[in-house]
């Protein structure tokens, strides 16, 4: 039997089996946590990253402490609501040793479901954050709980964890492929850069950005966004780099939190004298951009990466 | 932001509210639970109640007949075109857009005094309405003690919520909506001073809503009269 846990963290596995054993009646529901970066709003490296808390029970369950890895417990304090929009999962597979599975989670979010207001206006729903990637490495956790009506939480115990590895996207709902933790070392191609001793405090670019313009203008497109900056010279930007919301300075990945998404420029050129027209390789979505500006890197030589990659850009994380 | 009223009630209390006109008994009242069964061998059984606190309500009404005549207008509806009951009926079917949107159905009419928990440890109490009692030992023994039971009220419409403390209004509580608060599935009142007990609520509870069908078969059988077999509506669960 796995382990449960209750809501103070305390160890009750030999309790939760025998209180199984004991009832022909057992409310059980799954509880989905979904961790992931406020990649619509004015986030900082810093700022702590947004929850969506939901189960599939009818009634909202209150958690005080929750497994999230082997040994690794979280005061989380959160309550768990049924959704809205409803949440199912498929079958979990497990098999000992290196090979990697997945689960598929469907989420049936109608277009009207918008991501909460951090200051990125209007906020774009969600269902079109899966679309353009935006979920892509977020987090979920996947735990049930045991209720008894009358005290209350027995305990919960983790049945799932890993990263959104992909989604797929239709009118009435989002499925996503949350694979286990042992598909980093299976399917995902690891970059050079990425494994090296030291802290992962900018490894790959300067804390601050070359240019910072102020949000698109209105009649930006997702191939053309038109930003009001000072005067930056024709093809000056090419291959740069751009992050796609918020005021990002300190850009250190987190542990447990996809990174940033980053945008590669394709060229730009700046019309009227202060229209600066970028470029990128890959549609972005201007509503992500809409309001908050973007912060530039250019390709440069730096000091602060891996001996041996000091002029290295930011890995690929472009939709 | 309240949702559009169901337009039809229970039929004894039809001709004097403001709702549709002659529909007909029956009324048919459907609470739903859905568990999971696991049977054994053996014989054994054991479930998992997915509604854990709370039914899921079907109704369905019969219309024996509707006017649609424009000479007999429903006297409740004031409007610069005045519907007929058809033409209502029509209207409200139209705006949900078959089995799209949600609206809301009193079933139960305005309800005083019904009995509230006192507050939880977190200073909750959830606001419920008494379904009824059963004994809870056999009738022929001593005196039969009585074990209420409730169901959540998970919508109020807007409308008002009047709650007494020890028989005193109070209003030293702040409303939470329905399923926000662990484990409470209806609207909830989180107290700001522990209150005198007994707590008691007087409210109109409405159950939320949706079409049960896409379609709807009107039948005219004789000139501006209507008849409409079934009309099934269920409830939804309220989530925040």
């Amino acid at each position: 039997m796995r382990t449960v846990y209750d809501g103070t963290g305390a160890d009750v596995t030999s309790f939760a089996f025998s209180y199984m054993k004991s009832k022909r009646s057992l409310m059980l529901a799954d509880l989905f946590w979904i961790q992931t970066n406020v990649f619509w709003g004015n986030q900082t490296g810093d700022d702590p990253a947004y929850n969506f808390f939901m189960t599939n029970g009818s009634f909202p369950i209150k958690v005080g402490t929750l497994q999230t890895a082997p040994d690794v417990l979280v005061a989380l304090g959160a309550t768990y609501t049924p959704s809205k929009d409803p949440i199912v999962r498929g079958d979990f597979n497990y098999k000992v040793g290196l090979e990697a599975d997945s689960v598929d989670v469907t989420w049936y979010l109608k277009n009207t479901t918008l991501l909460p207001n951090q200051g990125l206006v209007p906020p774009p729903s969600i269902k079109n954050a899966f679309a353009w990637g935006y979920f892509t490495d977020a987090l979920m956790y996947i735990h049930r709980a045991i209720w008894d009506p009358s005290t209350g939480l027995v305990g919960t115990m983790l049945m799932w964890r890993g990263p959104i590895r992909s989604a797929t996207i239709d009118r009435e709902k989002v499925v996503m492929k949350v694979t286990s933790p042992m598909d980093l070392f299976q399917d995902v191609q690891v970059p050079t850069q990425l494994v090296q001793p030291n802290s992962r405090t900018m490894p790959y670019i300067t804390p601050f950005p070359t240019y910072q313009p102020s949000g698109p203008q209105v009649g930006s497109t997702s191939t053309d966004l038109i930003f009001t900056t000072a005067a930056v010279a024709d093809h000056a930007l090419r291959d740069g780099y751009m992050m796609a919301a918020g005021t990002l300075i300190a850009t250190a990945p987190k542990n447990n939190l996809p990174p940033q998404i980053m945008y590669r420029i394709r060229d730009n050129v700046t019309l009227g004298g202060t229209n600066l027209h970028i470029f990128p390789y890959e549609p972005v979505a201007p509503e992500m951009v809409m309001g908050v500006g973007i912060n530039i890197w250019l390709q440069r030589a730096q000091t602060a990466g891996a001996p041996g990659f000091g002029s290295v850009p930011p890995p690929e994380m472009s939709i | 932001m309240p949702l559009p009223v169901f337009p039809i009630g229970p039929p004894s209390v039809t001709n004097n509210s403001p709702y549709v006109r002659s529909h007909t008994w029956p009324v048919k009242r459907t609470p739903r639970w859905n568990t999971g069964v696991q049977w054994t061998p053996s014989g054994v059984r054991t479930t998992v109640p997915y509604y854990a606190n709370n039914p899921l309500w079907a109704f369905e009404f019969t219309y024996e007949v509707i006017l649609d005549n424009p000479n007999k207008l429903n006297p409740l509806y004031q409007s610069i075109v005045p519907p007929t009951d058809l033409e209502i009926l029509q209207a409200f079917w139209f705006q949900a857009k078959g089995a799209g949107n949600e609206f809301v159905y009193n079933d139960l009419g305005a309800l005083t005094n019904q009995p509230l928990a006192a507050p939880d440890v977190n200073g909750y109490t959830e606001i419920r309405r008494l379904v009824g009692s059963y004994p809870t030992i056999p009738l022929t023994g001593p005196p039969p003690t009585f074990n209420p039971v409730y169901e959540s009220v998970q919508e109020l419409n807007g409308g008002t919520l009047n709650v007494f403390a020890n028989n005193v209004a109070t209003s030293n509580y702040t409303v939470l909506g329905a399923n926000t608060i662990s484990p409470y599935e209806g609207i909830t009142i989180h107290w700001n001073a522990t209150p005198a007990n007994p707590i008691t609520a007087n409210f109109t509870p409405y159950y939320r809503c949706v079409f049960s069908e896409d379609t709807q078969e009107y039948e005219e059988f004789m000139y501006q009269l209507v008849q409409l077999g079934s009309l099934k509506i269920e409830q939804v669960r309220v989530a925040p």
